[in-house]
């Protein structure tokens, strides 16, 4: 832990491709006194042809009022697939399509979330030093996820100014018998106690809720879409003592066809949990000014700022 | 070691507890889907993205020509026919203005360009080649400031020519490339102005206009509009329908405002005809009011074949692959899968219910006059009759069908049809059924070019029969029929290295030693069918594998005559192998001593000082159960010796490798082997409960002499109890185990609960 006061900062995740902030949203930002958010301006994926491309590019329906932070998802094939040559020049269009999309004058950091792995490591990491040789003063950031957090000597640690350390995603989605991948201390903890790691670090917790589908005890798909008050329509789901909800009947729900007798699971993340997680997080601190970001800016969060503030009190 | 005994001890007496999950990961989606109804067969090739597909969109491309089909079209009605499409096709699709086709000296309608009365036709040709580079959009949005000027100069250029164009043929692309360029230099107002003053007015019925008004329908604010115009754009043109898709609105509020601003029962059939293709469940209902709207409607034919391969996919796909429920190893014999199968059960009804009613529909609608394409109507309700188990309505509308002039896709539906309720419904194999068969089989290929992804088509047929074959019990053409399963399609029986040697897994899965028997008859046979010939191709150089498969058979039967006379007719040198050219390197894997007395419910051996090939191993127990039977002397040590190779051929043995092929933890605590996976083959239940085992165990425990040795026996019986309590609902059957073992040895149950003097016991068997 670095000497001196230490302060923390509260921000967001923006992941939706239309910045249209309802005034919901922006009242909570201000309320929240949150001065940046991380905004999602694309992924990048490879076209039939195995090249780079962006998807999912940002549209700023509304002018965002607070600071942005460009966030850039690129998805591990990229760096299986390109060479030296094109990770240069993938760096060179990152950088043009940040400036065209950015709505603001100017970044102070950009952030890019990628789960590498030893393998493409060094392209990768290659990838993130040219970025940073273009982008000059501006901060360079990117994800950490918890194995790369915990194994840095495997997973190598990354060429930028700070990590923020992803704390979410932890449980085993595919098992019928997990209780919620979203958010698991059981699981989380085991990652965290091994020593400061090496760059500075902020910290990302999750606030969402999604829909795990299951026929036959085998996970077919997430579903966004469906949430818990969906869950209380019992004219199609019954609620089960293992917590599963199974569906009475074949059903056409926002375009998927869910069959009789399939179990949804519905994971959400409690304030006791999130509290626990500030707790455990919080001694991994390693900077004197860090962020606690949440994961991510939609109606939930909104509503949520009380259980919010006492995570993020936790983890002061 | 005393630890590690007492450890070993303790997972032995609760291993009914073992968890061994299975692997989370298994193939799913259009890795497994199945189909038999060839979705070209609607004639819509523009439409390949929107043919059903487990998956958003279909991915697989099958159509011939770059371009799309209608404009292709268009061009060559335009010419009289003058050209072939493919023709066309190089010029317009194949060719651009830098990178001309090296075909396109020899192309006709090239030359055709050439001459002076021509020119007007060439000019607008070589305009659009010229100005294609800049109608794209770039990943990166990389555009240079003189492609944006040079894209301002073409647009005034496309709509100064559109004006002076003489014919509607050049106006309409001329102001179509105005429009298109346009909307990449993001003029919306100017995309807009070019439709409604150069293309509306000329009243065009070409899919030219309605992709113009697909340019000015995305520049539009108003979005119900957009959508009404989209609904319009879709039903009447095919290219721009993927986009459209991608973009339409479900939500049940967002629908109602769309059919509010429909100015037509058209428009509104057009809208629910969208709303069917989004629509990855029972589309019926919007079917059905889409074709009461607009009976005339050009999507009807399309739906109609997504809605049979949405069912044949829920109907077959689990059944035939063995992936889906089928191969939820984890879950048999719990509560879960009786739940699940009771679900499994009740969803098939409820799809026949569906199959059911669809058929009744397209009964009524291939009667109307308004139908398109009865041939295609006739073949699909072939079809279904065959999904229902109907062979007088596969007979009764494959007749109705051969009646029309139907293309090429139709025609070879038919004779897939004509061929699986061949199969289905004569369970009966003689030689005239086999080259009957046969010949069906060659008639597919004729149609190589037509049925949609040939190879993985015809790799699902040879599935189904195969599958058919192994309903009927004939389990050796099932397993030939396996043989020639191919084209992608994952399923239990895939073997990666060799498809000929997936015969090999059916095999070891399904057969007993009678089946194993017809199957060397047949591989012996001297005069084959041209059939059997065919199915046998390939499969010579596995003649060990499926050897050593056979003597296994009567082995799993515990018929240890047999299995020692077909294992001896093996080469000593096929035992000795230490690579991989017979299954697996026999020598490293027979390499524990399965007479061993194990204390652990390990299935590593402590014993490696002795190992026997399998007709070794076979003939010394032979000699040992002769022994035994017919000698006193050591007898219960010999039974014990016995008691100890039956468990060792078990899941839980050193020695599984004597009956088995491969082992898996799955196969743990389930009763999914005794119940499913086993369930047809000759080993029987052994190799998951040592019922064989127990009972020479047993036999040990009653001839000995020696109450020590007889309690030690009573022990290993209760092995083999928790290997079956492991994988069978029985876990009451240990605890009686337990109370008798108290009434039985008083004094030595405390001692031989846990291991430490197991030795100690062990070693009364000279007493005994």
């Amino acid at each position: 832990m670095a000497c001196g006061k230490n302060t923390v900062e509260k921000s967001v995740y923006h992941w939706e491709t239309e910045f249209d902030l309802t005034a919901e949203e922006e009242a909570f930002l201000e309320k929240e006194e949150i001065q940046t958010v991380y905004t999602k301006f694309f992924d990048i994926t490879l076209d039939s042809e195995m090249r780079a491309m962006p998807v999912a590019k940002v549209n700023f329906l509304t002018a965002p009022q607070q600071e942005i932070v460009p966030v850039v998802y690129i998805i591990t094939d990229v760096f299986k697939a390109l060479d030296s040559n094109a990770i240069q020049n993938l760096v060179a269009n990152v950088y043009e399509q940040l400036q065209t999309l950015n709505p603001q004058d100017d970044f102070s950091e950009i952030q890019i979330d990628c789960d590498w792995m030893a393998s493409i490591k060094d392209k990768y990491f290659y990838f993130l030093t040219e970025l940073k040789s273009k982008i000059g003063e501006t901060m360079l950031s990117c994800t950490i996820r918890l194995y790369q957090y915990k194994y840095p000597n495997l997973a190598g640690v990354p060429p930028v100014d700070k990590g923020v350390l992803m704390y979410y995603n932890m449980g085993e989605l595919l098992s019928y018998s997990e209780t919620n991948s979203i958010l698991n201390n059981e699981i989380g903890e085991q990652y965290l106690g091994f020593g400061e790691y090496p760059i500075p670090l902020d910290f990302a917790l999750p606030n969402f809720s999604w829909t795990l589908l299951y026929q036959y005890g085998e996970m077919k798909r997430i579903l966004l879409s469906i949430d818990a008050h969906d869950l209380n329509d019992t004219t199609l789901f019954q609620q089960q003592a293992s917590g599963y909800y199974l569906v009475k009947k074949d059903t056409l729900l926002d375009g998927v066809f869910l069959r009789s007798g399939s179990e949804l699971r519905h994971e959400t993340c409690s304030e006791n949990e999130l509290i626990r997680a500030a707790n455990l997080l919080s001694p991994e601190k390693n900077q004197n000014h860090t962020t606690l970001l949440f994961y991510d800016l939609k109606p939930n969060l909104v509503n949520e700022s009380d259980k919010i503030n006492r995570v993020f009190a936790a983890f002061k | 070691m005393k630890a590690i005994k007492l450890i070993a001890c303790l997972l032995l007496l609760s291993s009914q507890s073992q968890i061994a999950n299975a692997c989370s990961y298994y193939p799913y989606g259009e890795d497994i889907r199945f189909s038999l109804f060839s979705p070209n067969i609607s004639d819509e090739m523009d439409l390949e993205a929107l043919f059903y597909s487990a998956t958003y969109l279909n991915q697989y491309s099958f159509d011939q020509l770059r371009g799309p089909n209608e404009n292709i079209d268009e061009w060559y009605s335009y010419l009289d026919g003058a050209f072939e499409k493919v023709v066309i096709d190089e010029l317009i699709y194949k060719s651009s203005y830098n990178k001309p086709s090296p075909k396109l000296n020899a192309n006709q309608f090239y030359n055709f360009l050439k001459k002076e009365e021509n020119v007007a036709l060439k000019e607008y040709l070589l305009f659009a080649k010229k100005i294609e580079h800049l109608l794209y959009t770039d990943y990166w949005d990389t555009k240079t400031a003189e492609d944006i000027a040079n894209s301002k100069i073409a647009l005034e250029i496309a709509v100064n020519q559109s004006q002076a164009a003489k014919t509607e043929w050049l106006k309409l692309r001329y102001a179509y490339q105005g429009v298109v360029l346009a909307y990449y230099l993001k003029a919306d107002k100017r995309v807009i102005s070019i439709y409604d003053n150069e293309i509306a007015p000329l009243k065009s019925e070409s899919i030219i206009a309605k992709w113009s008004l697909f340019y000015k329908a995305n520049n539009i604010d108003d979005k119900y509009e957009r959508y009404r115009l989209w609904a319009i754009i879709f039903e009447k043109s095919r290219t721009k329908n993927e986009y459209i898709f991608k973009r339409f609105p479900t939500g049940e509020a967002e629908v109602a405002e769309i059919l509010e601003h429909c100015q037509s029962n058209e428009e509104k059939a057009a809208v629910y005809g969208i709303l069917a293709f989004k629509n990855p469940a029972r589309a019926y209902d919007q079917i059905v009011k889409m074709v009461d709207l607009n009976p005339k409607t050009s999507l009807l034919n399309l739906l109609l074949v997504r809605e049979i391969n949405k069912m044949e996919d829920w109907y077959y796909t689990d059944r035939y692959t063995g992936y889906g429920r089928a191969v939820q190893s984890y879950w048999y014999g719990s509560e879960d899968d009786i739940r699940f199968k009771f679900i499994d059960e009740k969803n098939f009804e409820a799809d026949k219910k569906y199959l059911t009613k669809i058929k009744r529909w397209a009964t009524n609608i291939s009667t109307e006059k308004t139908t398109t394409n009865k041939g295609l109507w006739f073949t699909s309700l072939a079809y279904m009759s065959f999904m229902l188990d109907d062979a007088a309505g596969v007979n009764f509308y494959s007749n109705k069908a051969n009646k029309y002039d139907s293309d090429k896709v139709i025609k070879a539906e038919l004779k897939t049809i004509e061929l699986l309720s061949f199969v289905k419904f004569n369970p009966v194999v003689d030689t005239d059924y086999q080259d009957e068969l046969y010949e069906k089989l060659d008639e597919i290929k004729l149609y190589k070019n037509e049925l949609y992804n040939y190879d993985r088509f015809r790799g699902q047929i040879m599935m189904a029969i195969s599958r058919k074959y192994l309903e009927h019990n004939n389990v050796v053409m099932a397993a030939l029929f396996e043989t020639k399963v191919d084209g992608g399609t994952q399923e239990l029986y895939q073997d990666w290295d060799s498809q000929t040697y997936q015969a090999f897994n059916l095999l070891n899965q399904n057969a007993q030693s009678s089946d194993m028997d017809a199957f060397f008859e047949l591989w012996n046979k001297k005069e084959k069918t041209n059939l059997e010939t065919y199915l046998l191709d390939g499969l010579e150089p596995f003649e060990w594998r499926f050897t050593d498969l056979w003597g296994t058979t009567y082995l799993r039967e515990d018929n240890l005559e047999m299995a020692l006379k077909i294992y001896e007719t093996i080469p000593d040198s096929v035992w000795q192998v230490t690579n991989h050219d017979y299954h697996y390197y026999y020598q490293q894997e027979l390499n524990a001593n399965p007479f061993e007395t194990r204390f652990s419910s390990s299935a590593m051996s402590e014993d490696r000082t002795s190992s026997y090939t399998k007709p070794e191993f076979v003939r010394k127990l032979i000699d040992i159960k002769k022994e035994a039977e017919t000698n006193t002397k050591d007898r219960a040590y010999n039974y014990m010796l016995l008691g100890n190779a039956y468990y060792n051929m078990t899941y839980n043995g050193n020695s599984w490798y004597y009956t088995e092929y491969a082992w898996s933890t799955s196969d743990g605590n389930q009763y999914y082997a005794v119940n499913h996976r086993y369930r047809n083959s000759g080993q029987n239940t052994n190799y998951v409960t040592g019922d064989r085992a127990k009972k020479y165990y047993k036999l040990a425990e009653e001839t000995s002499k020696n109450p020590e040795f007889s309690a030690f026996c009573y022990r290993l019986q209760f092995k083999c109890l928790t290997l079956r309590t492991s994988f069978a609902q029985e876990k009451h059957a240990l605890s009686k185990y337990k109370e008798r073992f108290i009434d039985k040895y008083p004094k030595f149950v405390i001692d031989l609960n846990g291991c430490d003097r197991f030795g100690y016991y062990f070693s009364k068997w000279k007493d005994a």
